[in-house]
């Protein structure tokens, strides 16, 4: 075997351990992954970091109003971050309407964040739980009563998120987002199983007050805050659960473009959390152990792949580009039977292991997530998710690494 | 943990399963090398002891070295497999068969009045280079194209330089080569740049002449 293939089989093996890890993982914890436990309803406080959500706000805001919860335990903090379009007017009706159980702060300046907004509602936050959403999100309304009890149960744990599901159909990108959503649903479940939870959504995510006021709020310099969080309280020593029963229900991008953009920012983040973090790695529980290796690791798989596919595919354009014009040139067979030649290798046998078990992954995934039904969860949708979609993803590690590198990147 | 145990056998016996299919492949292919390895010293030796006829030697030496050429692509195949061994050892053993077998070829050619043409392909197994590769390519369609033109006028012998045979290197010193690829045309006329399918034929089979700015 040449140096190529090695490398390949190492992917190969990689790709097949974990994938082959979560669904061990799964097996005995198959009927456990929807449990919690049961919480006692207690006071929390619901801060919503908002900017130019002008079309999506006043449902967010209903959503939260029809949470199966204590109404006088409820207080909504909408921060809005200079927003250009109508969200504060539209906010100051619910405050009208709701007065003292919604309240609307609007901050001095645009931060070109959810750090900022978010931290200026914790702090005015009344309550010692803090849930914290986002202006396009809509929790369903079962989602708060289920995940406090975490938090009440377990002294260590800070932090609760939820299964995230994908908004809306109408286009092909988000039909292939509803997939990826259910499946890093269903695969979060399976980390917190190991107690290797790496982050808590934007969309809907609960914390204990204390702890984030002790590890110093949400950092503002941070694209993923939201990652950022976690992996700053386990280094305090604090934990993060994840609550597959309770649902919310977030606004996708409708096109490639929006989502390309959206996927920077969240590899941005990533790579800021290992830089941030690095001298934890193999220390602190599972953020060393797991967290930091894992998020490392895949980046630097993916952007050494990146780099190996684009080495042979421009390799063999040349040779194939070289030996047609030198056949033209000399009059010989352009196009020989053996060409077209297939003869299985051995990596094309794994790879087949490993597609088919990938396949047997997002199915089971899909169907725990009660997804198989839905409108746009088709085979071709599937086969599209795992064979383009997923493999694009090297493609925004590299760009996100350059402009991270450039020190070019915003919100 | 059972699961995981039995998954893991699974694998393994499989993979186990997958080498041994492998590995007697491998063995089946080297004992054929060593046999034609044999056939081809025995051959030699009959060949100028009987004093066999020309017409006999020369329908004995293409048989052969046809042969000896689908078996070259066929461990070809076997190599693009990816098989996790190393098939150096048996890439040796051929090359060093069809050493033999130019040798041979070279013996009868002069034995029966040049009635036959041999073009002897020498490439590198082992490289990288991306031009090297590209002419490698060509010159490979470019000899098999020529035989399949003239399959009764041509012994075609394609050799690896780069296995470390030391009768193959010998050869190369004595012809001061160390440019590779490249077409040897009867022994002698050394075909290491560039032409098409009408020049090579040209060379081959006179006007060999028209070449000299080509080469």
């Amino acid at each position: 075997m040449n140096f190529i293939e090695i490398v390949f089989f190492i992917y190969l093996f990689i790709s097949l351990y974990m994938t082959s890890l979560l669904i061990f993982i799964w097996y005995p914890n198959r009927n456990k992954l929807f449990l919690y436990p049961h919480g006692t309803p207690v006071p929390v406080s619901i801060v919503m970091p908002c900017y130019n959500e002008a079309e999506t706000i006043g449902e967010a805001i209903e959503s939260l109003l029809r949470l199966n919860y204590p109404g006088e335990m409820i207080e909504i903090i909408v921060v809005d971050d200079k927003s250009k379009d109508s969200s504060v007017e539209i906010v100051q009706k619910y405050v009208d309407k709701y007065h003292g159980k919604v309240r609307l702060i609007v901050n001095s300046r645009n931060s070109g964040g959810a750090a900022e907004p978010t931290n200026i509602g914790v702090r005015a936050a009344k309550y010692d739980f803090i849930a914290v959403t986002d202006a396009d999100s809509m929790p369903e309304p079962d989602a708060l009563i289920k995940m406090i009890g975490f938090l009440q149960h377990e002294p260590r744990v800070a932090a609760v998120t939820c299964a995230v599901m994908a908004r809306g159909s109408k286009t092909f990108m988000q039909r292939l987002q509803m997939i990826e959503y259910s499946i890093i649903a269903w695969g979060r479940k399976l980390l917190d199983c190991v107690d290797a939870v790496y982050v808590t959504p934007g969309p809907f995510a609960l914390y204990k007050k204390k702890a984030l006021i002790e590890v110093g709020l949400f950092d503002t310099n941070n694209l993923t805050q939201d990652i950022e969080i976690v992996w700053r309280l386990r280094s305090y020593g604090y934990s993060a659960r994840m609550c597959l029963a309770a649902r919310v229900h977030s606004v996708t991008p409708l096109k490639f473009k929006h989502w390309w953009k959206q996927r920077i920012r969240w590899n941005i983040g990533g790579t800021q959390c290992i830089v941030k973090y690095r001298s934890m790695i193999f220390k602190n529980g599972m953020l060393g152990a797991f967290i930091i290796p894992f998020f490392s690791f895949s980046l630097f798989l993916g952007l050494f792949g990146l780099g190996l596919f684009t080495y042979l595919f421009i390799k063999r354009f040349v040779v194939k580009y070289l030996v047609t014009k030198y056949a033209i040139y000399g009059g010989t067979t352009l196009l020989r039977l053996q060409d077209f030649t297939i003869h299985p290798t051995v990596l094309n046998f794994f790879g087949i292991v490993l597609f088919i078990w990938g396949l047997i992954f997002t199915f089971i995934g899909l169907t725990i997530m009660e997804m198989r039904k839905k409108p746009g969860v088709n085979l071709f949708n599937i086969l599209f998710y795992m064979l383009i979609y997923l493999a694009i993803y090297p493609f925004i590690m590299a760009t996100s690494l350059y402009k991270y590198l450039r020190g070019k990147y915003s919100w | 943990m059972v699961f995981t145990i039995v998954i893991f056998s699974l694998g393994l016996i499989f993979g186990f399963f997958l080498e041994v299919v492998q590995s007697d492949n491998i063995f089946s292919r080297l004992v054929d090398s060593e046999i034609n390895i044999l056939d081809e010293q025995l051959r030699q030796r009959i060949l100028i002891d009987a004093n066999v006829s020309c017409a006999i030697a020369k329908a004995s030496l293409f048989s052969f070295a046809d042969k000896i050429y689908e078996e070259a692509i066929e461990l070809e195949e076997v190599d693009s497999t990816g098989r996790i061994g190393d098939l150096t050892t048996l890439h040796r053993r051929y090359d060093l068969l069809r050493t033999l077998l130019w040798v041979e070829a070279e013996d009868i050619r002069a034995r029966c009045n040049e009635t036959f043409h041999i073009v002897t392909y020498l490439y590198l197994y082992n490289n990288e280079d991306i031009d090297v590769s590209s002419r490698q390519n060509y010159f490979s369609r470019l000899v098999f194209d020529l035989k399949t033109e003239r399959p009764e006028e041509i012994v075609l012998i394609p050799i690896a330089v780069d296995t470390k045979v030391e009768s193959v290197e010998v050869i190369i010193e004595s012809r001061g080569l160390n440019v590779f690829p490249v077409i040897l045309v009867d022994g002698y006329e050394v075909v290491s740049d560039l032409i098409s399918l009408d020049e090579l034929d040209n060379l081959v089979f006179g006007n060999a002449s028209e070449l000299n700015s080509v080469l």
